[in-house]
Parts: structure tokens; sequence; C-alpha cells
């Protein structure tokens, strides 16, 4: 039976991958840092590790669980903090460079020398604010251009037979109604064009078990738009047009 | 033996929980529904979403054996979504839930349609326990996903293949059901020149299965795959028209070799792609006592099916 562990479960995208998982028949690792994923999996039956991964010991715990066991990892986990670059707190900065960028490397690089059952697939939940600069986001559409950058690298990488056959499945869904837009304190949760979790959810489950497997997702309308504008317009047109555009939904 | 049997409201789980009420066993039935009153002296557990986790909590202790027919067949309005739901996320709750409760013994309903073949796959009939699974409708890539999820289980387990089940109280969507409404009501399909052949079974033969596999196979380790079927497979063109006396046409080789490009609902009807070799029943002692020749006209007579 296929194992799949899945990070930032506890809410939000995460927990509906983890449910979509549970109902394709796949065991799931929640992993999460707050507390409440531990009623959570008991409610779903199934495993979870409370840990942060932010922090150097949070990570290792989930590291240490990649024992080759685990044949399906979901690098979900992710924060954002709003507010310009002048005003943000040194040590939230860090902790969030931790989470969305250290972590999901590390989990990566691990993932892939665990040499995983199948159906090794390696996916990176990134976001279509990847190809759009953030402004007052500024570090988040950073770290997830990382993390498409790092997912597009590690997809060649398994092309040439260099990632023990893990695929690599990179997600970028633009905006969910979820709680990430009031986490990150953004004013964005009355917008009409919010996709539904569940439904990015089952496109990513689906894709993960499909033996097609594609290696690249963009879910809605937002992220596909943004997309076409950066292979169209000039690069200064493009950074100047969308990021007003978005610091205004902000 | 105290048996929990989900989805025991319906019609194959309802057969089941009857027949191993009046064996002598004590039963327990779930339910989705709020109250359910025809339960006779059977437990029923209502309100039983079984695709709920929380739903395990409302189950008795002490079960010492699970039939668990509970399932979602909707192949008109059914969405992926919604198999899943029902046939994969209950199947793997009741499973976790019979490892944790000690159950000795858990038998599946699963169906001769995770054997279906999509376009282009040819027909390799009679199927039997082995042939590849290829199931071409969300139900049955459903039911292969929990077939999978029950033989992976802690717990010994039955997966039972039903082929087309018939009997007192089918469900109008029941495959002989609707074809025979079709042939009813339309001449086309009642005249048609169909050649193809099904494997079915009555459903007190499905259950008397499930009754001698939980008694006699209760502490054995997994039996695995059983297809369950009558060794006679029944006409498709006495089921879209009991009164047919048309001399049987053998499919000559166009039509087998035209066959193998339909979809597999209209290749089952010039092919016996649904027709499996009951064989492995017949070794692990399991009989049929009744002939879908024998039963199907007097269900047309007396279940008022037909407009």
């Amino acid at each position: 039976m296929t194992t799949a562990l899945v990070t930032g479960a506890a809410s939000g995208l995460g927990l509906e991958i983890a449910r979509a998982l549970l109902m394709r028949g796949v065991e799931v690792i929640l992993v999460d840092r707050d507390p409440a994923v531990a009623s959570l999996a008991s409610e779903l039956l199934c495993e979870c590790i409370v840990c942060d991964l932010s922090t150097d010991e949070g990570t290792d715990e989930v590291l240490k669980r990649l024992d080759g066991s685990v044949g399906i990892v979901v690098s979900n986990a992710g924060a954002a903090q709003k507010g310009a670059m002048r005003d943000q707190e040194p040590n939230a900065l860090r902790d969030m460079i931790g989470l969305n960028v250290t972590a999901p490397a590390l989990i990566a690089r691990r993932f892939i020398e665990s040499t995983p059952s199948r159906p090794a697939c390696l996916v990176i939940v990134s976001s279509s604010m990847a190809v759009a600069p953030t402004p007052m986001l500024g570090t988040y559409g950073a770290s997830k251009s990382f993390q498409t950058s790092l997912a597009e690298a590690l997809d060649v990488e398994s092309l040439l037979g260099a990632t023990n056959g893990v695929r690599v499945l990179c997600a970028e869904p633009s905006g969910m109604a979820t709680g990430f837009q009031q986490a990150a304190g953004v004013n964005h949760a009355e917008s009409r064009i919010l996709l539904a979790p569940e439904d990015v959810a089952a496109l990513i489950a689906d894709e993960i078990l499909s033996p097609r497997g594609r290696s690249f997702l963009r879910i809605g309308t937002t992220g596909k738009m943004l997309a076409i504008g950066k292979r169209v317009l000039p690069r200064a047109v493009f950074a100047r047009l969308t990021g007003r555009m978005l610091a205004r939904f902000r | 033996m105290k048996v929990l049997v989900t989805g025991g409201t319906g019609f194959i789980g309802g057969e089941t929980a009857r027949s191993l009420a009046e064996a002598g066993h004590e039963v327990v039935v779930t339910t989705r529904a709020a109250d359910w009153r025809q339960g006779g002296d059977m437990t029923v557990v209502s309100q039983c979403d079984l695709a709920q986790p929380a739903s395990l909590a409302l189950l008795p202790t002490g079960i010492n054996a699970v039939v668990h027919a509970a399932a979602l067949a909707d192949f008109r309005h059914g969405t992926w979504h919604d198999h899943l739901r029902n046939n994969v996320g209950a199947t793997r709750n009741i499973l976790r839930w019979a490892e944790r409760s000690g159950v000795a013994h858990l038998a599946f309903m699963s169906t001769i349609g995770v054997h279906d073949r999509p376009w282009g796959h040819r027909a390799v009939h009679p199927l039997d326990e082995q042939s590849p699974r290829h199931p071409s409708s969300a139900y049955g890539r459903s039911k292969v996903i929990a077939e999978d999820l029950v033989a992976a289980a802690r717990v010994p387990t039955t997966t039972l293949r039903l082929s087309w089940v018939y009997g007192t109280g089918m469900r109008s969507n029941s495959h002989i059901r609707a074809m025979a409404g079709w042939g009813a009501t339309n001449a086309l399909a009642r005249h048609a020149p169909v050649t193809g052949r099904v494997s079915v079974i009555d459903v007190r033969d499905v259950a008397a299965a499930v009754k001698t596999i939980l008694e006699t196979g209760g502490d054995a380790p997994d039996t695995g795959a059983i297809l369950l079927a009558e060794s006679e497979p029944a006409e498709l063109r006495h089921i879209l028209n009991p009164a047919a006396t048309i001399l049987k046409r053998p499919a000559g080789p166009l039509a087998r070799s035209v066959a193998a490009l339909l979809p597999l609902s209209l290749r089952a009807l010039v092919d016996d792609s649904l027709v499996c070799n009951p064989e492995r029943m017949r070794m692990l002692g399991l009989r049929t006592s009744h002939a879908f020749y024998d039963e199907f006209p007097l269900l047309l007579d007396t279940e008022g099916w037909l407009p």
C-alpha cells in the first residue's frame, strides 16, 4: 500500500490533498506545526507528525520519516507575511524562508535519496504567484519562484535518470478560499475568483496517481493569464502591470 | 456469530443480512437513512455514513465478521468523486475499524465490472479471477482501488466479484432490470440480433456464498478474489425479450473483430465479454441452487418492473 506524506496538512489545500489521497486508497501522514493536526489524524484514522518545518529540528523529524516506505511526498506547507520589506521582522522573514525554501529543498533531497517505493512522486505545491512579482508579499512570491524552478529542475533530472525513479510534479494553483489568505493578512477573501481547495486537491491527487503523469499543473484562470502575460509582454511592462494589479488586490 | 453487514438495507446486503439472521447469527446492519424500520430482529445502525470516519463510533463492539456491501453504483449521474468517496473512502474506514476491533473475517462485495475492457482491448473469455483488471466505468475503477485496499488489510478477507445479480427487490438501475425495461419499451432493442451473453447469479446464491465463507472460513487467512456466477450464462436477447424464440446465432468472425473496437456497453451485446468461468467458486464449495432461466420469468411476473 502506498503512503503519502503531506506537509501543511492541518488546514487548507494540504488537508484537502490529504483527504483526496485517503479517498483514493493512499495512506497519509499529516505533517503540520499546528497541534490540531493530531486530532485531525485520529479523526481521519491516519498517522501524523507535529513539527515546525521553519526550524531545523522540525525538518529533521520529517526527514527521518522519509525512509523509503513513503511513496509520495506533497511539499505543501507555506506561509506569507504581508507588508513592505522595510517593515518585516528579520526573524519572521528567516522563518518564512526556512519554511518555503529550505524545508522543501531538504525534503526533496531526502525523498530522492530514500529511493522511495512506487509511485515515487514528489509534489511541490507552488503558486500562480511564482511567475509575477508580488509587491507587499515580496519574499513569498520569490520563494514560490524558487519552488517552481526547483521542481522544473528536478523534473529534468528525473528525465536524465538522476532522481532514483522519483517523478516530480509541480502544482501552481491560483488563489484559493483557504485560511492562508487571512493568515497572511491578505484582503482577498471576498474575491470571486478564488478556487475551492477541494477541487484543486482532487486535480492534484488524480495527477499524482495517473499513469500518464504530467510534470506541471497550472490550476485556475488567474495563473494561466499571468503565465501568458509573462510570455507576451516585455519584462518591465509585465512586472509593473501585474505588480500594481496584485498590490491593489491586497 | 455476530456479523456486521454494511449496506444491509440494500438489494444484495439486505438479502445477505436476512439470510444470516435466518441462520441464527446476530446481525447488525448499517444504513445512511435516518430511520429504517424493516430490520426485524436485526440491530440497525442508522445515519451511519461510512465515508465519514466519525460514523465508526456508532458501530457496536464484539463483531466477529463483516460483510461490506455498502457501495455506490450510479452509472448515470455518479461522478468520480462520489464513487471514490463511497466505495474507496468508506472501504478504507471500515477496514481500519475491522483491524482495530479484532474482526475475524471480512467479505467484500466487488463486481465483475473490474474486468471490463475499455476501447481496443481484445475480449478474453471466459474471465477468471486472474484476468486483467481493466475497468471502464468510474464504479469499476473505484472498486479496483477498494479491492487493493481489502487485499492489503491486516484482517483475513474475501473479495467476491459478483456477476450480474438478479432477484426480488432489484434496484431500478440494476443491469438486468434496466435491460428488461429497455427491451419492453423499445422494439428495436427487443428484436435486435443480439448474440452476447453475460454471467448472472441469483441474489439468494450470493447470500448463501457469503454465509458459507463466513461460517467455514472464519479464521482462515485471505481467500482472495472469487467470481460468483452461475455456470450457465444468460443470453442478453432473452433479457431484452423474454419471449425470444430465435435460434442462437453465434457471433461471426466479422462481428467479433468489430466488437473489439466498441465500448464495452455495446460490445457485450454481440460478444461473451462478461462471461466468467466460476471454477474457483466451485472449488471452494460454493454452490448455486437457482438458475436464471427458472427465476427470470417469475421475477418478470411478480416484480412489476415492466411498464
